[in-house]
């Protein structure tokens, strides 16, 4: 267990201070009421420790970014690992609340939260979003046939070629048992097939082996549906969408990328911009 | 009180649109402005067809930098400013084949609007040459002028492509004030139709009232000049399109006249437009 350093570190001041800004941000902007400080409502004490800032550098910083109202409790050397010991604890259940333990990609729900920040941010924006859904085709029998431990490592080399085949910032997630998704921010179907199927290529390439030495690969089929941000539209619907999609795939005999219809293509023209026909006929009519 | 005047020439800007391309809309406001400058008074030409800009074409002028260069830092207007004839008649040519500039985005027309606001300033009139089309940047220009100059041909398809320009800037913009040309019209009688077709069209189903600027009649005279590329005020000063022209010109600057305080006070050109954030 590292101990803390005796030397006060300006690097860990600025990590200090950008968390106070965001849980600041966040308790006065979402929940203003948090912000307020009513009396009766329910307190609660927030404590994050910082290695590396001492008591002259907080009051330093206290005072240049009137954070003044913040308590602050110099630990000595007895309390500090024990209290370490929490904070790792509560971060690595931090971190399983939204990574999948098998493979560490997002999990459903983190999945979900950024599926709906994208699907805003596209509303907003009027910047695509495509969400590509995969599954791997005949799993049941990969299981059956080379054994749990060989399924296993399927799923991770899946993950570990998504990760590679996908851009940095779209996230890589698996939604099920063996069903995965991929969320692309910025891109339509064209783009995010061409994605699509360059993993899909990838993958087909990997070579497994089963418990009895048998060499086998695996494939997997996707549904893709974008959504440019023009009609009203919630997770679940594009979820739908996408679903339908890779059903679709898996009909017209897996291993293959298959899109969805667009569900807002038929929204992009402003109705109070168009020229109608009585209007043209006013204009050049005989 | 002091009152700040923001506009001490009391410039007059004024955008030239069509929708469709092909109408003759460059050469009138370059006609225009020569028929301005005859009558004594400065003038800038600004190309603001970004993409697919043809002023220096039609003035067989090949200028070295043009207003996308602007953008850049360090380049002032007057480095980029072409003087056409003596005592204030100059052009700001714009750069033709570069596609990301048709649509400007929000930020490079801050940018570039900061950059010229001074430039524009020292001329009594400043014309703005906007592209064919409605895209962002058309739109953009189009309402940040003090007027507009609507060119349309008899055509059906110039008088539908006007019409849904005026349409979307005044039902989606605010801009209620157009005046019209027509322009390549056979005779009176056509011109008169074609601006009553549009004008009737507008009044109907957008609650507009346009104002009828006049006409300019074909005239093979044009065709020569553009081939000579030399405005056709200077290659045939008495044709027949040439005098229309003069005839534009002369309302255009009345109006000006008649309005030189409201301008005093306004900006040249005016804010741009806020984008859509919902």
């Amino acid at each position: 267990m590292p101990m803390p350093e005796k030397k006060p570190d300006p690097a860990a001041g600025t990590a200090l201070l950008a968390d106070i800004a965001a849980l600041q941000q966040a308790l006065c902007g979402q929940y203003s009421e948090a912000c307020s400080g009513r009396n009766g409502s329910p307190t609660l004490g927030v404590f994050r420790l910082f290695p590396g800032v001492d008591l002259s550098l907080w009051s330093r910083l206290s005072r240049e970014h009137g954070l003044s109202h913040w308590l602050t409790l110099p630990l000595d050397e007895q309390a500090y690992p024990h209290l370490a010991l929490y904070q790792d604890a509560l971060e690595r259940l931090t971190y399983q609340t939204d990574h999948d333990p098998l493979t560490s990609l997002a999990n459903r729900r983190s999945f979900e939260r950024t599926l709906d920040l994208e699907i805003e941010r596209a509303r907003r924006s009027r910047v695509p979003v495509s969400l590509a859904l995969l599954d791997l085709d005949d799993f049941k029998t990969v299981n059956d046939t080379h054994g749990h431990p060989a399924g296993d490592l399927v799923l991770r080399r899946l993950a570990e070629v998504l990760e590679q085949g996908k851009r940095r910032y779209d996230l890589a997630a698996r939604i099920g048992g063996e069903e995965f998704a991929l969320v692309l921010s910025g891109v339509g179907l064209v783009k995010s097939a061409e994605i699509l199927e360059r993993i899909l290529e990838s993958f087909s390439t990997v070579r497994f082996e089963g418990s009895g030495g048998e060499s086998f690969s695996v494939t997997f089929s996707v549904g893709i549906a974008s959504y440019r941000g023009n009609v009203e539209l919630a997770v679940p619907e594009l979820v739908s969408l996408a679903d339908e999609a890779l059903y679709r795939a898996k009909r017209l005999g897996k291993n293959r990328v298959t899109v969805a219809p667009l569900p807002d293509v038929d929204k992009v023209a402003n109705e109070a911009t168009l020229v109608h026909a009585n209007e043209k006929k006013f204009l050049f009519g005989k | 009180m002091r009152h700040e005047m923001t506009n001490v020439n009391r410039t007059l800007s004024l955008a030239v649109l069509s929708g469709k391309g092909g109408v003759g809309k460059t050469n009138l406001a370059l006609n225009v402005g020569y028929a301005l400058h005859g009558a004594g008074h400065s003038l800038l030409l600004m190309d603001c067809d970004l993409g697919l800009a043809n002023l220096d074409v039609l003035l067989g002028i090949s200028p070295e930098r043009n207003l996308q260069d602007l953008l850049r830092d360090g380049v002032r207007p007057r480095d980029v400013v072409v003087a056409l004839e003596q005592n204030g008649l100059d052009v700001l040519p714009a750069a033709s084949g570069v596609p990301e500039l048709v649509e400007m985005d929000e930020d490079m027309q801050g940018l570039l609007f900061q950059k010229v606001t001074d430039l524009v300033g020292r001329y009594q009139f400043l014309l703005l040459d906007l592209g064919a089309g409605i895209n962002r940047t058309v739109l953009s220009f189009a309402q940040t002028a003090r007027h507009r100059l609507v060119v349309v041909t008899p055509e059906p398809t110039s008088l539908t492509d006007s019409y849904a320009v005026i349409k979307v800037l005044a039902t989606q913009h605010g801009v209620r004030d157009f005046w019209v040309v027509v322009n390549q019209a056979a005779d009176v009688r056509e011109a008169r139709e074609t601006f009553k077709r549009l004008s009737m069209a507008c009044k109907n189903f957008l609650d507009l009232d346009l104002t009828d600027l006049g006409f300019v009649r074909q005239d093979p005279t044009l065709t020569e000049a553009v081939r000579n590329q030399t405005p056709l005020l200077k290659f045939a000063p008495k044709s027949d399109a040439a005098r229309d022209i003069i005839s534009l010109a002369v309302k255009v600057e009345r109006f000006r006249s008649d309005n030189l305080d409201a301008l005093a006070e306004g900006d040249i050109l005016g804010r741009l437009p806020r984008p859509k954030v919902d």
